[in-house]
């Protein structure tokens, strides 16, 4: 019986199907595309215990936000502070002591020294990686190989930026000369350049001081626990039978092992995406239904015929294909994780 | 009813609960910081974070729900950044770097110091003999702001009157000028690390540049008879200042060596090696022209006797050699 579902599930159907299928390879190549392109800045990190936990690394994008508030708030906030200081008028008092003022601008020049910097590394020390403009967009610094991120990593990205950030602003703020001058900026500007797309040249997007001090920037995105959907079919299917005079759903759909057998790990995860997305088109589901029910030969009980009108009321049918999908998925699921403890993966439909 | 229910859904409803309190806890922490949790939530935060991890390793194991798989990872990575971030007390961190990773990192660092030392001396001896035997190659060597005055061009007496005023001007004054020295010797240090990247090249350079400076500007003063004046004013806060310029210049060599020279590991991998300690070397080096700087600002311009002057620098020269050479390598023994 089995050696006739094999070549039968793949040689009988007609033309429709054969299309059906091109339809559904287009749209799976497609989607392991994104997949694969989404995994492309998936990292892994073995933690101390053993475990390998994943993140993403940031988006370029992201980083130069990042720099780009962490730079409005290290030029901006002086001059803030200055101008509140000038406008408060607080000013006045240190106008016939001329010691204070000395005092005062020796203090002043050593903590914007300072401030200029080490607000970076201060800011990564402090909370862990992460600077005021990394913590708004979500991202943090981390050490490449899992260890812990050390002080003297910190500072050694951080003293780069004197050369990859602080340099080409102070040249970008300076007159523009032209003539020799002109051509020496010009070379100026390759040189740094070179530092400035760094990030865009490999593929772990390090910038210089990255790559001296052996970290990344990450991005961990927050993910919430969404409801088993096999516990949910339980709710669901009661609900739905107190709803209905049918007898218990479980009973409406029963698979035989040839029929949970038609697909692998990808299909029952790419159908689990399917029934957690909360606005899913009636028309999908019903293609995907059915396209199942093809596949495994699903014949209809018999006692769904007596209450076919069901196909007729548009929501109606929805709602039962979903019961469907999501029987199915348990019952898929439950095949596939007993033959994964038996050590058995079957990563998809056509693997054996 | 338990027919339906898989193994993998029991193994998830015996524990979400703890999967929860662990993802509080992690979001507690990632707004408020580690001091936010109480003593209770501290000693629960370890113990969740490994229960945390098994059942990540138990679920990719036995569950094909790859939103449980996802939220597990994802709540285990975040819960592993958050024990294994940055977690060092400030004073502790300072305690320890002075103590033992700032003299370690220069000892092992010894011959790159040694190389660049010679290098500067190298510009130091060929500008001083080119000097010597021609004075325009003064204007060559020192920059006009550098020299802010003192040229061939000026008399001897103004010569020896910049060595020794200051006398008379007023301390509050001098904050000014040292806090100036101290941020503007500090970032050419840096530069001059962050240089070390594009293969040692420019480090090389702006430590031979430095050199030459030096070499003409003695030789400016030794020809007028003021050799030894000269000496003395450099080396109260010389020995502290081109220490650490040169200690900026071997950290901008070891960056290179990296690149060059990776060894057993991969250059990326060798590189960051290199980079963490040099950049130990670069901060060291920060905080001794914050020294140089005091150094110059307030003890250059108060003290004014030469023999005084010598003792200073040459006492500097002792403690930071004893500091290096030797506790340094004590450390690098015991390790």
């Amino acid at each position: 019986m089995q050696k006739t579902v094999m070549p039968s599930s793949s040689n009988a159907s007609g033309l429709d199907k054969k299309q059906g299928n091109r339809l559904k390879k287009n749209n799976r190549s497609k989607k392991i595309n994104i997949t694969q392109k989404d995994k492309s800045h998936w990292r892994r990190v073995i933690t101390p215990e053993g475990v390998p936990v994943s993140f993403q690394l940031a988006s370029r994008g992201d980083r130069v936000a990042a720099i780009l508030l962490d730079l409005m708030i290290v030029y901006g906030l002086p001059i803030l502070i200055l101008v509140g200081f000038l406008l408060s008028g607080a000013w006045e008092h240190f106008l016939d002591k001329k010691e204070a003022i000395y005092v005062l601008i020796s203090v002043i020049t050593v903590v914007l020294f300072l401030w200029y910097n080490f607000y970076f590394s201060y800011f990564e020390i402090k909370w862990q990686g992460r600077t005021p403009g990394k913590r708004v967009l979500g991202v943090r610094v981390v050490d490449r190989h899992g260890g812990q991120l050390k002080p003297d990593a910190v500072f050694a990205r951080n003293l780069m930026r004197e050369l990859e950030l602080f340099l080409p602003l102070t040249i970008l703020s300076s007159p523009i000369g032209d003539g020799a001058d002109g051509l020496i900026n010009l070379l100026i500007w390759i040189w740094l350049g070179v530092f400035i797309f760094l990030p865009f040249f490999n593929k772990d997007r390090l910038r210089a001081g990255d790559m001296i001090a052996g970290t990344w920037v990450v991005k961990i995105p927050k993910t919430n626990l969404l409801g088993d959907i096999v516990q949910d079919q339980d709710i669901a299917s009661s609900r739905t039978s107190k709803v209905s005079d049918q007898t218990s759903q479980a009973d409406a759909f029963s698979f035989s092992d040839e029929q949970v057998d038609a697909y692998g790990i990808y299909e029952l995860q790419t159908l689990e995406e399917l029934l957690r997305k909360p606005e899913v088109a009636p028309k999908t589901i019903k293609e995907v239904t059915e396209r199942i029910k093809t596949k495994i030969k699903w014949v209809e009980p018999t006692k769904d015929k007596r209450s076919s009108f069901y196909w007729k009321d548009h929501k109606g049918s929805t709602q039962k294909d979903r019961e469907f999908l999501k029987a199915y998925y348990a019952a898929l699921r439950k095949r596939l994780e007993a033959k994964m403890l038996l050590g058995v993966r079957r990563e998809n439909k056509h693997d054996k | 009813m338990s027919d339906a229910t898989l193994k993998s859904s029991q193994f998830r409803k015996e524990r979400e609960a703890s999967w929860k309190e662990l993802q509080d806890l992690v979001e507690k922490i990632e707004k408020k910081g580690v001091k936010s949790l109480d003593a209770d939530q501290l000693m629960r935060l370890p113990n969740l974070y490994r229960f945390t991890l098994s059942s990540l390793s138990v679920a990719r194991g036995v569950s094909l729900d790859r939103n449980l798989l996802e939220y597990l990872e994802l709540l285990s990575t975040r819960a592993y950044f958050c024990i294994y971030g940055v977690h060092a007390s400030f004073g502790g961190t300072v305690f320890k770097f002075l103590f033992e990773e700032l003299p370690a990192a220069v000892w092992n660092a010894r011959w790159r110091i040694l190389l660049t030392t010679i290098i500067m001396l190298v510009g130091g001896v060929i500008a001083y003999y080119l000097t010597i035997t021609n004075e325009e190659w003064y204007y060559t060597f020192v920059s006009d702001g550098m020299s802010s005055g003192r040229t061939p061009a000026s008399a001897t007496e103004d010569l020896r009157k910049g060595l020794y005023d200051g006398a008379d001007i007023e301390v509050h004054e001098l904050n000014v000028f040292a806090s100036s020295l101290f941020s503007h010797n500090s970032s050419v240090g840096m530069f001059s690390f962050a240089l070390g990247f594009a293969l040692g090249v420019p480090s090389v350079l702006l430590i031979f540049y430095n050199g030459l400076t030096l070499g003409s500007f003695v030789a400016l003063y030794s020809e007028r008879g003021l050799g030894v004046d000269v000496a003395g004013w450099l080396s109260i806060h010389g020995t502290t200042e081109l220490l650490a310029i040169i200690l900026c210049g071997a950290g901008g060599l070891g960056l290179a060596k990296g690149i060059i020279m990776p060894g057993h590991k991969s250059r990326l991998s060798n590189l960051a090696h290199e980079g963490r300690q040099a950049a130990k070397v670069v901060i060291g080096a920060v905080l001794m022209l914050l020294v140089a700087a005091i150094l110059e600002g307030f003890g250059r311009q108060l003290i004014t006797d030469t023999a005084t002057r010598f003792l200073i620098g040459g006492s500097m020269l002792v403690f930071w050699g004893a500091y290096f050479g030797y506790w340094g390598r004590k450390i690098c023994k015991r390790q």
